[in-house]
């Protein structure tokens, strides 16, 4: 999932990511400033710049129309268009899912979206059950286990190869995408969007506020959330950090202990 | 062949005797990791979601929190990761000191937001680690916001003995741990490897 939520307009993501992808090539990785390079980002100079880029961008339209919506959109429209964005997301859902062989995924998600139909997507027929949003950069992850460089896309926000990859693939195979006007997929990306946004509004404030460096925050948050998602919020040993130990934080005598003992 | 029968026929029942004795230790590590998380976060709801206290009492109290319950001092050498070899013994004692000052006035603040959000605890698993002394478990529990939206967040908790910390928290997924150590690299990296940037950094944030 971008920054900036799930999608944007398929057909302009592709143009932009072409953009990228030849500044990409064109940039040479030894621009950067940083001495000690960072292997999962060989192109952070120009990702830096894409990312000041992002955020004047947010602060100018994405931040006041988030809130906007927030504060003014009533309650009562705001869950009819929600279930409407989630039950647009289920046929590429479906597709990506049986894709990675999960067939009561598939199962779920097609169901959900036929049962909406009905109410004419505003409705969400299964209140209680925990969906998987899959898409084509999850797809990929089972073939290819390393997400390739970090990439900050204009506009899209963070992504890496596989997952901009992936990007491009959903456009060919969304049936979604193949069925509706551009003007129509336009208004599903932007909403999609501004839903995310107006969701996170203080989350990123504090964010913005409490780290350290927002581009390393970003970019750490961006790849254990991804990594997250492609093994649907199962646990894995090294997805926390396995060499904290309690040698520094234990009592005198057990600190002798524990340090022999590693010793 | 009817001595080695007999061999292990004597030897069958102790076999069957360790196994159960060792999942019953595990087992006991385990519920008596999920209890110390079940009771942490409801000390940590009871005194700093208490109404009317001033954000400095809700931040001695998050203070004692992090030196009783959590590894602190392991987290924030985690968090220097490569870096923390090459520093000299002085700035290690001002780093871990910065370290916990500026957690606790990140953290604290954060709890006068809690609106009785309910907490269950789902599971744990083992996860320690062979060659060493401490245990460690991963207890997995659920935050419900609401009748609709869940945040699952997963503490990894190692003892030793009678002691147990928490070494590391994840909020869907994300290690709080590791997302500090990849922030602090990248200022140090951005430094030409200078760990007094960080340390201007840290102190900037506890004075502010």
């Amino acid at each position: 999932m971008s920054l900036f939520g799930r999608g944007f307009s398929l057909g302009l993501r592709v143009l932009l990511l072409t953009g990228v992808i030849a500044i990409l090539i064109t940039t040479p990785a030894t621009s950067n400033s940083y001495k000690e390079k960072d292997n999962r980002d060989p192109f952070e100079s120009t990702n830096r710049l894409v990312f000041s880029f992002n955020v004047g961008l947010d602060q100018l339209v994405l931040e006041p129309v988030s809130i906007a919506y927030r504060d003014l959109m009533p309650n009562e429209l705001k869950t009819p268009i929600n279930n409407l964005l989630d039950n647009l997301q289920m046929p590429l859902s479906f597709v990506h899912s049986l894709l990675q062989g999960d067939i009561d995924n598939a199962n779920r998600a097609a169901s959900r979206f036929f049962a909406s139909i009905p109410t004419l997507l505003l409705g969400n027929p299964f209140p209680d059950q925990n969906l998987l949003y899959e898409d084509g950069g999850q797809t990929l992850a089972i073939w290819f286990e390393n997400p390739g460089p970090y990439i900050m896309l204009p506009v899209l926000g963070p992504s890496n190869l596989r997952d901009t990859v992936g990007i491009i693939m959903d456009f060919f195979i969304d049936p979604f995408s193949m069925v509706a006007s551009p003007g129509i997929r336009s208004i599903r990306s932007v909403g999609s969007t501004i839903r995310f946004r107006s969701a996170n509004i203080e989350q990123i404030r504090i964010m913005q506020r409490d780290s350290f460096d927002y581009y390393a925050a970003v970019k750490s948050l961006y790849e254990q959330s991804r990594e997250n998602e492609i093994r649907n919020g199962h646990y894995k040993p090294d997805s926390m950090s396995p060499t904290i130990g309690l040698e520094l934080d234990a009592a005198p005598m057990l600190k002798k202990i524990l340090d022999t003992a590693i010793k | 062949m009817a001595f080695s029968h007999l061999i292990s026929k004597i030897t069958f029942p102790f076999v069957i005797i360790l196994i159960l004795t060792g999942t019953v230790q595990a087992d006991q590590h385990l519920v008596r990791s999920s209890e110390f998380v079940r009771s942490l976060t409801q000390q940590a709801i009871d005194t700093l979601t208490e109404e009317g206290i001033s954000n400095l009492v809700r931040r001695k109290r998050f203070r004692n929190i992090c030196r009783e319950s959590f590894a602190i001092n392991g987290i924030a050498k985690f968090a220097l990761g490569r870096y923390w070899r090459n520093t000299t013994e002085n700035t290690k004692t001002e780093y871990l000191s910065l370290f916990e000052d500026v957690i606790v006035a990140t953290w604290a603040d954060k709890f006068s937001l809690y609106s009785g959000e309910k907490f269950e605890i789902q599971n744990a698993l083992d996860a320690s680690i062979r060659g060493r002394s401490e245990r460690t478990a991963i207890v997995r529990s659920i935050f419900y916001l609401d009748t609709r939206s869940q945040i699952r967040v997963d503490w990894r908790v190692s003892n030793y003995e009678d002691l147990y910390k928490v070494t590391d928290v994840t909020i869907q997924g994300i290690s709080m741990s590791k997302t500090t150590r990849d922030e602090f690299y990248s200022v140090i990296r951005g430094n030409a490897g200078d760990i007094n940037a960080l340390l201007k950094l840290l102190r900037e944030k506890r004075n502010r």
